[in-house]
């Protein structure tokens, strides 16, 4: 396997950063070319707390895809730390996910079959040997410190959604990544419990160091962080 | 390590979760694993039993039969009688090889199905006509009464020495046999001997139900007085070939090369190795079939586990799995599936076997045991790739949004 010269072990030393030039993405139906994201040029800054915000069908999930790897354009380029994300292979891309993003969905996303712990360990396993602290204490500090210790055992199904979703962020958390992308994070909660999530996520920026992205089509909720950036129909307005 | 931990508890976790399932899946392997194992382990019993056989018959033992039996040591027809045509000895080939250097006996055999009776009950049995030199050969061992001797044949006595299994259809107490009077389709022979049980038969020749009489006193029975084969010893076993080199000689001066076989121990013994590898190859294939139909059940139940957790790839995707890791843990389950099958076939043919060595002398060796674990392996990861690649090529953006 390649040693892959992004990952370094102290990934704070270098300033992340994300870029992304002239991006489009379409899908070809029988009859129509569907444009979701048009001619997309943004940067994305280490440290940064940044708000995707756009009605739905907008392009912003996509964005936050393509952004966290899951997907790639149909054209354009998108670099991270000036390297170009499309000359990785599946593989390599697998492990930049895996150590460099974190990921929050609406739908939480944990598998249902794994325990609260479990879950959040899980991305450590894929991730082999590559960190230097105990998976299932980081695990367990993570839910101490997000207030749901006592739930280390249950499966996700015995929790509120609140709750799962403090789960999803110390998934996301457990790797130590440059990024976390979050995707309508409060869709599925009600205003509390998405307040405290909101604050979650503001901390990690703050006193962490964690670059956020966060995709919502609230204002409300955009309005948190410090830059926010306006989709319609696949364009930044 | 954590890692192929991680992958078999995963695996089994998911078992745990559909149970019947599991069991369905896995029982397709295990009755193919089973049919496998036990159809060795019959072959095999028999085979050991049939070499065992011929094994107690001793080293120096060649055996003279018609026909071009053994060819470059494979087998092109079986041993049998004058039917398969060549050469049909009689007593002058008894006599000239008699005469050979290298030999210490010369028994012919004759076998005929007769009626056999004692005052009025009647029983078929198997008539073996042979000289005293066939005791040895056989491990004839009596248990009352006396052998056949050498004067015997020469006098054309009309005795007999009876196996204990005919001994007992005839008089309702086999011990009376000895010094009785019985009829051999219609002539009178006196019982000398009762021989000791040789054990049971194994679909071929039940020793314990032959009548042995001295060869020359069953010519009536075999009017063209020829042998389907001649049982000779050498002197010693190292003079072996020397003694095949000979009956050859004297053999060929009356019959042509192809017309006989001089077969020694170890050639019976490769015959029987090649008959029971071309048996037990029908036999395994014929299990094979069966591994097959388990094997795509595995398949089918695979195809069905990626379907439904497509939405679980995509999110293993996202947290960072690589198309390998996901190939790893589908192709884990399905070996582990096979392998559960497997192991279970070996149990249960290990006590299947237990139980049929009461009346059959089948057992499982190791090299069975490494084909169950082996085969069942290789049959999850057959079967178990192709949906398993199915899940890694799975894009990670759709599993993801899948429902």
């Amino acid at each position: 396997m390649k040693t892959l010269k992004l990952l370094p072990d102290l990934p704070m030393v270098i300033p992340f950063m994300i870029r992304l030039q002239h991006i489009f993405k379409e899908y070809e139906t029988e009859d129509e070319k569907l444009i979701v994201l048009n001619d997309i040029n943004l940067e994305i800054k280490k440290g940064e707390f940044t708000s995707i915000i756009g009605p739905s069908g907008s392009g912003k999930s996509t964005l936050m895809h393509l952004l966290g790897m899951l997907d790639r354009p149909s054209r354009g380029k998108i670099s991270i730390n000036d390297k170009d994300v499309s000359k990785f292979d599946d593989n390599e891309i697998s492990k930049m996910r895996n150590r460099f993003v974190g990921f929050v969905f609406q739908q939480f996303n944990l598998i249902p079959k794994l325990s609260v712990i479990e879950n959040i360990s899980l991305p450590a396993i894929y991730g082999r040997t590559n960190v230097a602290y105990d998976p299932k204490n980081k695990a367990k500090e993570l839910l101490k410190r997000f207030g749901i210790l006592d739930k280390a055992n249950a499966l996700p199904n015995k929790l509120s959604g609140g709750q799962q979703q403090r789960v999803a962020i110390a998934r996301a958390l457990i790797m130590n990544p440059n990024l976390i992308l979050a995707d309508e994070p409060t869709g599925n909660l009600d205003t509390k419990n998405g307040n405290t999530i909101l604050d979650l996520l503001g901390e990690l920026n703050k006193k962490d160091k964690i670059t956020v992205v966060l995709v919502t089509h609230e204002a409300d909720v955009a309005k948190r962080t410090k830059r926010q950036i306006k989709i319609v129909d696949g364009r930044i307005i | 390590m954590t890692y192929i931990i991680f992958l078999i508890r995963s695996s089994i976790d998911d078992f745990r979760r559909n149970k019947i399932r599991t069991f369905l899946t896995s029982l397709g392997i295990l009755i193919g694993v089973s049919s496998v194992v036990l159809l060795i382990a019959f072959g095999l019993g028999l085979k050991q039993y049939i070499k065992g056989q011929f094994e107690s018959l001793g080293t120096n033992l060649i055996l003279v039969v018609p026909g071009k039996i053994l060819q470059g040591g494979s087998l092109r027809a079986g041993p049998g009688g004058g039917s398969l045509g060549g050469a049909q000895f009689d007593e002058k080939d008894v006599a000239s090889l008699e005469k050979a250097r290298h030999l210490r006996s010369v028994a012919p055999a004759f076998i005929k199905t007769v009626t056999v009776s004692y005052s009025s009950t009647a029983e078929v049995g198997d008539l073996f006509a042979s000289t005293e030199d066939i005791i040895p050969v056989w491990n004839l061992e009596i248990e009352s009464g006396r052998l056949i001797r050498k004067t015997d044949i020469s006098k054309r006595s009309k005795v007999a020495m009876l196996g204990p299994q005919i001994a007992e259809k005839l008089f309702t107490d086999k011990e009376i046999s000895v010094g009785k009077t019985i009829k051999i389709e219609g002539q009178a022979f006196k019982v000398i001997g009762l021989l000791k049980s040789k054990g049971g038969s194994s679909g071929g020749q039940n020793f314990d139900s032959f009548i042995y009489i001295p060869y020359k006193s069953a010519y009536t029975f075999n009017p063209k007085k020829t042998f389907f084969a001649l049982y000779t010893k050498s002197m010693t076993e190292n003079d072996i070939n020397e003694a095949k080199q000979e009956i050859s000689t004297i053999l060929t001066k009356r019959y042509d090369e192809g017309d006989f076989s001089v077969l020694e121990q170890k050639e019976v013994l490769n015959a029987i190795n090649s008959i029971f590898s071309m048996l037990n190859t029908i036999l395994v294939m014929i299990g094979a079939i069966s591994l097959l139909v388990g094997g795509i059940g595995i398949m089918n139940i695979m195809y069905v586990t990626v379907v439904e957790r497509t939405h679980e790839i995509g999110i293993r995707r996202a947290i960072g799995a690589t198309k390998s890791d996901i190939l790893y843990q589908f192709l884990a389950e399905s070996i582990i599936l096979s392998l559960i099958g497997g192991i279970s076939a070996l149990i249960l043919s290990f006590f299947v076997v237990l139980v049929i060595q009461r009346f059959f002398p089948a057992y499982i060796d190791l090299l069975s045991v490494i084909i169950a674990l082996v085969v069942s392996s290789f049959i999850g990861i057959v079967f178990g790739v192709f949906p398993a690649r199915k899940a890694a090529n799975l894009s990670p953006i759709e599993a993801i949004r899948y429902e």
